[in-house]
This record gives structure tokens, C-alpha cells and sequence, in this order.
């Protein structure tokens, strides 16, 4: 079946496959958006408990999204996962390092004896929630305005500078992507305890941040979307594979893919719908039109990126070592393979919708909190 | 496993602990699937245009004997801690005299576990030292300090190793003392004790007699399969499609790659000293030495707990609780032991004789790798503390919950 596919099509179903599962990581990152929070609406010791168990129900999700979002990128474009990895160093260890104490903070915060103390924990998960998101919204922000790497004969990765990466963050129009990414995430984590709490005191202060995290969301995307849409991208010649600057290249891309264009405009109407709507009404749908219209942007942003001949982890160092779907993948063989293995995704993704339904069937309150056997 | 216990059916929570089980171990058959493959490159072959190994069979990646056999030796291995684990933890109850009941049938469960696992794991442990030795003759001769290769060559079962080991040629004065079992190396290698094992000076210098290439030699072969690579590239950049054509079909023919490619890493060290192709030798031996006594302790303590136990006699004497509770943290030794020398053992080598350390090595400060090592030792040192912290206060609670 997928042995008989051309090569090109391979890489496009690939990159469609991680685009799909990085836009599925953003929507999930309202758990670190909800973990930024703890403090301004969990007041009480039993409220922050309640915050801490509705994330820590949901917080595998996002880890194991964005694990699967890394593998299935090493595997399809192993060149830029090399790049990437060997290069930005110190932006992938801040990542890491920002993951690594998340996981625990969840299983150590309430069990006796945990030797650095429920505060602590509480701060890791803070950390997590503000560099996670920030730094994963600069890092996929150089997918549009390049990275500053070179690449020799041996696939072996020199970057520009010592910063390796962390220079990323210095220009506006990466962190635009990077506070946009952080305060939407903050904007769903409001919508998801709106969603799956059933406490008063929760449910208003919740409402009343959410108008304090819309606005420099709007703000953040409005400035990114704006000046991704005038500024020059970097084009790839398909016949010579040369990589060139083109003025107003990712409008280009939104114009050439009217699909594309469907789900991007979709998308940001479902987002904003969902705000609206939780901000008119007391009602708890706001995350099931936000969630998907997060996922439907996202998903947008990365084919605009990628497809249209266009360099998806491009260099502003060394404009020749820009990587695109074409240069940076897997071979022929190997994307058959991964072709067969990724069958598996519906049964995954059925257990998953299974296990979350499981779970939410009846929202959480401070009762369960003294019943339930497990508690984090 | 903890989770969702009023929420799903026990039917489903059973299954899904099930397939959590089988997960993890399933994640650890990719990860060492991929550790296999670099220490034993097969199923690949070498893509010149884009200068990397590409798949041609999967089923060749994934079932290498090095492959599966290193997936059933490390969870093997690991099956065999969790049972030391509980055996040790049971002890500790026996031994305050507390959840008596509780602690004998954990250890019945755990000690016909833990027989089962150190038979395995000392069963492919065996095999995985017969593939090592055919695989990685180098890496075989370091975890044995065997400098000298001969027939009948005696297995070192306990010895000290001089400071000095490291300069070449140096023979028959790299220990201290040492007590061998005469023959025992080359019967476990070749079932055989007349068998040829090759020691570092065979393997370095080359063995005309048993047909051992010099490191030399290697190295002027790999130097010669980058020179066509490169090569290569020069004729395609200067539009002479002939001999480019003609140099690029070496990277497909077999002899060709047999007697050049396979050797491509070496080529790296041409001007190099050929005594940096050894690794650590004395870091190997001691891994080595340590991961084997301690199996055999393994395997005589579960033999000894279950036939107590079946006779309902464990926990009469104090001094076997006291062993089995000190055997604890033994078990992760034996692991990390066992990894140091699968890791140094293959060095200089990231993908065995085909891509050195030095050349795949992200050109980072060595400062940064520093820095980052000195965060990651202490964060993981205080969640250390505070595992074995919330792991102890359980424990002290008890099954009751107490």
C-alpha cells in the first residue's frame, strides 16, 4: 500500500502527521498554562489541590504529545532533528530541563516526606508552565524566521554563535510566537478548569483572569500573524532546490493553499469564539471551541511552513543549509515502514478519548478530593 | 495504575495495567533496538550522495542477535531487581517482626521470580559475552584485561589490575594478583578450550596467523573509503558524471564495502596514535568483574530464599535477612556496571568502526556540556533524595497503610 507511494508523498504525509501532533501539543498545553495559576486562583490549600489533580489528570497527555511529536520528527526529518538538537543546544536543554521537573512535581507534590516541599513542587510547575510554552512558541517561531546554523558535507551542524540557540528569544518576532503560545495556553487552562471544576470560588476568579489573559493573547497573535504575513520567507526553488528569499512568501502560501486558508481563518474563530462565549455566558463548552480551533491554527501555521516550497527549519546564517520536507527526511524505506506503524494512530487515539471521557464524567469537587484513593 | 480506580471498570483498570506492563517493556525493545544497531551496524547500507547509513530491511535492525538478546538480558536483569527488591524490603519486615505473614508470601512470589530471572539473565549475559567476543573482539579483551591473545586462555575470575595499564606492548604484568580458571575463556567463547581468543596486542599490532588485520592497516583502508567519498563528491561538483558514476558504485559493491567501508571510521584516526583506539581497560575489567560476582550472589541468594521459604524456614536466621536487606541497592550496581561496559567497552566508537566519538560529537564548548551536567547531576541528586525519601516512609507505613 504505502511502498507504492512516491517518496514526495511520503514526506508530505509525514509532515502532515507532525504538524497534526504539534498542534494537538499547543492545545494540550493548557495544562502548563492551568499550572501557572495555582497561586492566583487556588487561594486555599484544598483549592490548589483540586487545580494541581484537574492537570494532573491531563498532564501525561501533553508529556506523552509532545515525546511522540519529537520521535515522529527524528524519524521522518532525522536532518533537522540532528540540526536542531546538536545546534540549539541550549534552547532544547532549557526545554528539557523545564519538562524533566515537571513529571515529578506531580507525583512527589503531596506524598509524605518529599524532602524539597509542597511549595517547591508548586514552583516547578510554575517554571514548566512559563519556559515550556514560551520557548517552544520561539522555537518553532525560526521555522519563519530562520535559524543560525550551517551544515558541511557530513551532515555535521556548526551554529552561529554561543548563545546556541537561546538567541532565539531575543528577537520580537519570535517571542511574539513565544508569549502568544503562553498566554493561549493560560487562556485554555482557564477554559479547562471552567470545564471540569465544580467549585464556586474557582469558577469566578477563573472567569475574571480569563479577560486579563485574552487580551495580551490577542495582542501577542495579532502582532505574529500580521508580520508573518508581510514579511519575506524563505523560498526553495523545486527545480534546483537553491533556497531564496521571497517577499510576502507565507501570505503567498496562505493564498496558493486555499485549504489551508479554510482551516487558519476556522481556527482562529473557533479560538476566539470560545473566549467570547465563556466571557458572555457562564457555560463550560469554551474549551471544546478554543481546543480544536487552537489545533486547526497550529495545524495551519506548520503547513504553511513546510509545504509550497518552502524551507521548514531554515538558516538566516547559511541560506543554503536551510532544511526542507525534501532534503531533511527519511529515505524511501524507512517512511514506508513508519507508513504502516502509523495504522496504530486511531487505536491510540480512540483508548485515549476512551480513558478521557473515563475520567471527566463528573467534574471535580473538594469531596472527591477526600475520597479519591490517589490524589497528587 | 493508582489512577481511575472509581472511574473505570476493574476490568479495563486490570487491562490497562497490563498494558502498561507491556509498554514499558515494549518501549525498552526501540531504545535497545537502537543501542544494538550501534554496536552492531546491520540491515543499513551507506548512502554516499547524503553521507548516512540508510535501512534496507527492518526485520534485520530489529531481530539482530545483538539486538534481541540485549532486550532479554536487560529486562531479564530487571525483572531480577524488582524481585531482590521485594525480598530485600520483606526482610526488612521479617526482621522487625511486622506483617510477618505479608513479608513470607511477597517473598515466596518474589524468590520463585527472582530464580527464574537470574538464571535467565545469567543465561543471556553468557550469550551476550560470546557475541561480544565474535562481534567486539576489542571490547571482549578489555572487560578480561587479555593482552596476550592464546589458546586455553584462562578466565580471571578475581584480581587487581596495576595503575599502569595502558601502555603497549605489556605483557604478563598488568595484575597484582589474580586466581583464573585455566581454559575457561576460550571454552566460554568457543565451546571449546583450544579456541584462539585474541588479546589487545593482537588486535592492535594485527595477528598474521590468525588472520587479525593491524589497526594499521584499518585505518589506511578507512582512510582509503573517505578519500573515494570525498572523491566522489569532488568529480560530481566538477560535472565529470563518469567518475562520479564509477566511484559511486564502490559504496554498492560488496567486496568493496567489506574491504574499505567497513572500516570507514578508522580513517578518522590516520595520524593519530593507534593506542587511542583502546578503550578504558582497567574501568572494563572491574564493570565486568563486579556485574558477574554479583549475578552469581544473585542466583545462589533467590535459590537460597526459595528453598527456605518452601520449607517455611526463611526469616529463622538473622544474618541471611540481613544479607537479603543489604543486597538492596546491589542490583543497580550490577546494571549500571553492566552498561559501563557495553558504553566504554565499545569506545572509541558511536557506530561500531564506522563513526568515532570525535566525529560525532556536537561541536559544543566543552564548558556548556559542563554546565549542563553539573544542573542535571544536582537536580536529579535531590529527586533521588526525595524518592528514596517518599519510597522509605511507605515502607515504615506498611501494607496497612498504617
Amino acid at each position: 500500500m504505502f511502498g507504492n507511494l512516491s517518496h514526495l508523498v511520503l514526506q508530505q504525509y509525514w509532515f502532515i502527521i507532525v504538524s497534526l501532533l504539534g498542534a494537538i501539543l499547543v492545545f494540550l498545553f493548557f495544562v502548563q498554562g492551568g499550572q501557572t495559576f495555582l497561586i492566583r486562583i487556588g487561594k486555599t490549600d484544598s483549592e490548589r489541590t483540586i487545580l494541581v489533580n484537574s492537570l494532573g489528570r491531563k498532564w501525561e497527555f501533553t508529556f506523552t504529545t509532545l515525546v511522540t511529536f519529537g520521535g515522529a520528527f527524528f524519524a521522518s526529518f532525522p536532518l533537522f532533528y540532528a540540526t536542531s538538537f546538536g545546534g540549539a543546544y541550549w534552547v532544547w536543554m532549557a526545554i528539557l530541563f523545564a519538562f524533566v521537573i515537571q513529571a515529578v512535581s506531580y507525583e512527589f507534590r503531596s506524598k509524605a516526606g518529599n524532602f524539597l516541599g509542597k511549595k517547591t513542587y508548586e514552583a516547578f510547575l510554575l517554571i514548566n508552565g512559563l519556559l515550556g510554552t514560551l520557548l517552544v512558541g520561539v522555537a518553532v517561531a525560526t521555522f519563519f524566521s530562520g535559524a543560525q546554523f550551517s551544515l558541511d558535507d557530513m551532515n555535521r551542524v556548526q551554529w552561529a554563535n554561543g548563545a546556541r540557540g537561546l538567541e532565539a528569544a531575543l528577537s520580537l518576532f519570535n517571542l511574539s510566537l513565544g508569549l502568544a503560545v503562553f498566554f493561549l495556553a493560560r487562556v485554555l487552562g482557564l477554559l479547562y478548569f471552567m470545564n471540569t471544576i465544580d467549585h464556586k470560588d474557582i469558577l469566578e476568579r477563573s472567569r475574571k483572569a480569563l479577560l486579563y489573559n485574552a487580551i495580551p493573547f490577542v495582542f501577542f497573535f495579532l502582532v505574529f500573524a500580521v508580520w508573518l504575513m508581510v514579511r519575506e520567507g524563505f523560498a526553495v526553488n523545486p527545480e534546483s532546490g537553491e533556497v531564496f528569499m521571497e517577499p510576502y512568501k507565507y501570505l503567498h502560501n496562505l493564498l496558493a493553499m486555499p485549504l489551508v486558508l479554510v482551516f487558519f481563518l476556522l481556527g482562529v474563530l473557533g479560538v476566539l469564539g470560545g473566549i467570547i462565549l465563556s466571557l458572555l455566558k457562564e457555560t463550560s463548552m469554551g474549551i471544546w471551541f478554543a481546543g480544536p480551533g487552537t489545533i486547526l491554527v497550529v495545524f495551519s501555521l506548520f503547513l504553511l511552513a513546510g509545504f509550497n516550497n518552502t524551507a521548514f527549519y531554515p538558516s538566516a546564517f547559511d541560506l543554503q543549509s536551510s532544511l526542507t520536507i525534501q532534503n531533511a527526511s527519511s529515505s524511501h524505506y524507512t517512511l514506508v515502514a513508519m507508513s504502516w506503524v502509523s495504522l496504530f494512530i486511531p487505536f491510540v487515539l480512540a483508548y485515549i478519548v476512551f480513558a478521557w471521557r473515563a475520567l471527566n464524567k463528573k467534574k471535580i469537587d473538594a469531596r472527591e478530593m477526600e475520597e479519591e484513593p490517589h490524589v497528587y | 495504575m493508582f489512577f481511575g480506580w472509581n472511574k473505570v471498570s476493574k476490568r479495563f483498570h486490570l487491562t490497562a495495567s497490563w498494558l502498561t506492563a507491556f509498554g514499558a517493556n515494549l518501549s525498552a525493545v526501540w531504545i535497545l533496538v537502537a543501542n544494538a544497531w550501534m554496536q552492531h551496524p546491520v540491515g543499513t547500507l551507506f548512502n554516499p550522495d547524503l553521507a548516512r547509513n540508510e535501512m534496507t530491511s527492518f526485520w534485520d535492525v530489529a531481530l539482530s542477535p545483538v539486538a534481541v538478546n540485549k532486550f532479554l538480558h536487560t529486562v531479564t536483569s530487571s525483572f531480577l531487581l524488582a524481585s531482590l527488591f521485594v525480598i530485600a524490603i520483606s526482610a526488612w519486615f521479617l526482621l522487625r517482626k511486622r506483617e510477618v505473614l505479608f513479608a513470607k508470601r511477597s517473598t515466596v512470589v518474589a524468590s520463585v521470580f527472582g530464580v527464574i530471572a537470574s538464571i535467565a539473565t545469567i543465561a543471556t549475559g553468557d550469550t551476550s559475552a560470546r557475541i561480544v567476543a565474535r562481534e567486539q573482539p576489542m571490547k571482549f579483551a578489555a572487560m578480561e584485561a587479555l593482552y596476550e591473545g592464546q589458546t586455553h586462555a584462562p578466565l580471571v575470575a578475581i584480581g587487581a589490575m596495576r595503575t599502569d595499564t595502558t601502555r603497549l606492548p605489556n605483557p604478563r604484568q598488568d595484575f597484582i594478583f589474580k586466581i583464573e580458571i585455566p581454559s575457561a575463556l576460550s571454552y566460554m567463547v568457543f565451546l571449546t578450550p583450544s579456541g584462539f581468543v585474541p588479546g589487545i596486542t593482537d588486535l592492535v599490532y594485527g595477528n598474521e596467523s590468525q588472520g587479525i588485520l593491524s589497526y594499521e592497516e584499518k585505518i589506511e583502508r578507512g582512510a582509503m573509503a573517505i578519500e573515494t567519498l570525498g572523491n566522489m563528491k569532488k568529480a560530481k561538483e566538477r560535472g565529470d558524471e563518469a567518475g562520479y558514476a564509477s566511484l559511486k558504485a564502490k559504496f554498492s559493491d560488496p567486496v568493496w564495502l567489506d574491504n574499505y567501508y567497513s572500516y570507514f571510521g578508522y580513517g578518522y584516526y590516520k595520524g593519530r596514535s593507534v593506542t587511542e583506539l583502546i578503550p578504558n581497560v582497567k574501568l572494563n575489567f572491574y564493570s565486568f568483574h563486579v556485574m558477574v560476582i554479583l549475578g552469581i550472589h544473585f542466583l545462589i541468594l533467590s535459590v537460597l530464599v526459595l528453598w527456605l521459604s518452601l520449607k517455611n524456614r526463611w526469616g529463622d536466621r538473622k544474618w541471611l535477612l540481613w544479607v537479603a536487606l543489604l543486597t538492596l541497592p546491589l542490583p543497580w550496581i550490577a546494571s549500571q556496571s553492566g552498561w559501563l561496559v557495553a558504553e566504554m567497552g565499545r569506545q572509541p566508537w558511536v557506530v561500531y568502526e564506522l563513526m568515532p566519538t570525535l566525529s560525532a560529537v556536537s561541536r559544543l564548548k566543552p564548558g556548556a556540556v559542563q554546565l549542563t551536567f553539573w544542573i542535571f547531576l544536582l537536580t536529579f541528586t535531590a529527586l533521588f533524595i526525595a524518592e528514596i525519601k517518599i519510597l522509605s516512609k511507605q515502607i515504615k507505613k506498611g501494607p496497612g497503610g498504617k
